[in-house]
């Protein structure tokens, strides 16, 4: 019998332990069911960015900050969240403004958090009619309302109406924002820099965060569009982690359009890391160099997708002279 | 003989084992009766009682489809609804409407983002006339309810038009489930305002959606969703077909007087919009949304939700038979 003993003590431990855990289960559950969700954003000001200081004197504020996180971020945007949220967002702050001198006019200040200006740049997105400012040098404005971009993040001001004093009342915000958010800009590449200049599209170099053209392991790209004796054609260049992820990624382009069936379209001896694909009568360039990835994407003109491709990698190889 | 001694322990040893059974037995039970209670005291699942969505369509009308292009909303939905026979061939007497807008977002009318409030204040207003008791105008939008009603202007037009505005609480959501669906399954949907109403109709403005490729009518019915339903942004095509599946209106409005062509669903600037002077009215909401695509600069095909929802059998594409020409206001 003496030898029982520690058994059944070890047993009443192993027992208190479940019955523990149990009661654990038990609590989590309560806290989580007793927050019910109906899918209501929170009003979360403490933790939510704030912008007061920011006001100039025609704007008083009108609600309450909000904050949303990628997981929250769809009861604010709904279905653009996803956008966002695969450039790399870390969070948004928001918070609407009225005019002082006329409460009835409001505008609403949405400052996404893109974690890094690579990723504030991939959500920047040009719109039609809209108008270059003086604010930073990726700003517009479009229908009264201000988008640009400062450091990591893309900000947008958006005015209820078009109206001249929320034009202005705007404008300042926006400038405040400026002048008070600090930003990185060391270590930055310069993506003008990145891209040979003959035929290039004024203001059409952007930055996709992920799955670009719908391959996973094509990430971090900046693309650009040029225009050469009148074909249209799109360039695409990847700084990669090391020279072995950047033949990494060559290697899974190609693979990916030759699940869709394309062929080397040139017999040619390409220069090293250079070669082409054809699907569907486009044209598709990559090479590799160092640990840059480029190309021509799906481009009409055999031509033009070779001399832009070529172009694209003496000129990515200057930049690591 | 066996030992006396051993009998002992091969005894103490059974009833041992048969105690912490029962133990166990008990522990897991008040457990999961706990976590059950739990849950359904949130009535997001299990618990609450399962409802079905009623049938809000007028069968003797058939189906019927108006296209009507102008600039001023209320003329077009008045012109509209005689087209189609007239709002008394829907609304009868006493009837309780739900009118289901497109409040998703805190965003002014001028945007376009959300139904747009002349147009909800009018057919509500009509509907009064036609003798309806009342008329309620809900959503459940994206944003915060009284935001998002007050600013889009929606709230304020609704209350001088005489309908009652219902936010969307808590205790107004049931769990549903969609007979043949796959995603909308014991998931909370806005019941309350539906709970015992005769008509619906659902009023929403055609705008481009990063998702979906367009939010017209079929998507509406997104915002009678409660919980975390942006899971089924990941399957949005099914999503919608099973929304189209869930809800029979009575009749659906498609303001395409100005369009959301790009940046939607929230847009942000009146340069994503487009004046494409165009509204649909139809009972058969699949071929509402069928012509509201060629507003977006999109072929139905180019929208899997369309076909999806047709083959379910919520309505066709095919909307040609529908159609008298066109009718040009202003």
């Amino acid at each position: 019998m003496t030898s029982d003993r520690p058994r059944k003590l070890a047993q009443t431990v192993v027992s208190l332990c479940v019955l523990a855990a149990l009661a654990g289960v038990a609590v989590g559950l309560f806290i989580k069911q007793s927050r019910f969700d109906s899918g209501r954003p929170e009003h979360a000001a403490a933790a939510a960015m704030s912008f007061e200081h920011l006001l100039p004197d025609a704007l008083m504020p009108m609600s309450p900050p909000e904050r949303f996180t990628p997981a929250t971020l769809w009861k604010k945007i709904d279905g653009a969240a996803e956008f966002y949220i695969d450039a790399g967002l870390a969070e948004l702050s928001c918070q609407r403004f009225a005019l002082a001198a006329s409460p009835a006019d409001w505008l609403e200040l949405y400052v996404y958090d893109m974690a890094e200006w690579e990723g504030a740049l991939a959500v920047f997105t040009p719109r039609e009619g809209a108008t270059a400012v003086d604010l930073t040098d990726r700003a517009y404005e479009s229908g009264g309302s201000l988008f640009f971009v400062h450091g990591r993040y893309y900000v947008e001001v958006r005015a209820a109406q078009p109206t001249e004093q929320l034009a202005e009342a705007g404008m300042a915000l926006a400038r405040n924002f400026v002048a008070e958010t600090r930003i990185v800009t060391a270590g930055r590449l310069d993506p003008a820099k990145l891209f040979p200049q003959s035929g290039l599209v004024p203001d059409s170099i952007r930055f996709k965060k992920s799955n670009v053209f719908g391959l996973a392991e094509l990430d971090n790209v900046w693309l650009a569009d040029y225009e050469i004796d009148g074909v249209k054609a799109r360039a695409f260049i990847s700084c990669r982690d090391s020279a072995e992820d950047g033949e990494r990624v060559f290697a899974a382009y190609l693979d990916f359009l030759g699940q869709f069936g394309a062929e080397r379209a040139w017999e040619l001896l390409h220069r090293t890391g250079v070669t082409d694909r054809e699907l569907s009568g486009n044209y598709y360039y990559i090479f590799y160099s160092g640990r840059f990835v480029g190309g021509v994407h799906e481009c009409p003109d055999q031509k033009t997708a070779h001399q832009l491709a070529y172009e694209l990698h003496d000129h990515v190889g200057s930049l690591q002279e | 003989m066996s030992d006396p001694a051993v009998n002992n322990v091969e005894v103490s040893t059974r009833r041992e084992f048969l105690g912490r059974c029962v133990k166990a037995g008990v522990t897991v039970a008040a457990a999961g009766g706990l976590g059950a209670y739990l849950v359904g005291r949130t009535g997001l699942a299990g618990g609450a009682e399962q409802v079905t969505l009623a049938d809000y369509s007028v069968p003797a009308a058939g189906r019927r489809m108006a296209v009507v292009t102008g600039d001023n909303r209320a003329d077009m939905v008045e012109r509209g609804l005689a087209m189609m026979g007239g709002l008394e061939q829907f609304i009868a007497a006493g009837d309780r409407v739900v009118i289901k807008v497109n409040a998703a977002f805190a965003s002014p009318p001028e945007l376009c983002a959300t139904a747009n409030p002349d147009l909800v204040a009018k057919v509500a207003a009509m509907c009064l006339r036609c003798g309806a008791r009342q008329v309620v105008v809900t959503d459940n939008p994206i944003n915060d309810p009284v935001s998002c009603f007050e600013l889009s202007g929606i709230g304020p037009a609704a209350r001088r038009a005489g309908a009652k505005l219902v936010l969307p609480k808590a205790d107004l959501f049931r769990p549903t489930t969609v007979a043949g669906g796959r995603l909308l399954r014991d998931w909370p949907v806005l019941h309350g305002p539906l709970d015992g109403a005769d008509k619906l109709i659902g009023i929403t403005p055609v705008k481009d959606h990063r998702r979906s490729g367009a939010s017209m009518t079929m998507k509406n019915w997104y915002g009678l969703l409660g919980g975390r339903r942006n899971k089924f942004h990941q399957d949005i095509h099914n999503a919608i077909k099973e929304l189209a599946m869930m809800v029979r209106p009575t009749m659906v409005i498609l303001d395409g007087t100005v369009t959301m062509m790009r940046n939607g669903p929230t847009g942000g600037s009146p340069d994503d919009l487009e004046a494409t002077r165009t509204m649909i009215l139809s009972t058969d909401q699949v071929a509402a949304d069928a012509y509201g695509a060629a507003l977006l600069g999109r072929t139905p095909a180019e929208l899997p939700f369309i076909a999806k929802a047709a083959a379910a059998g919520a309505g066709s594409a095919d909307y040609q038979d529908l159609l008298s020409p066109p009718e040009e206001l202003n």
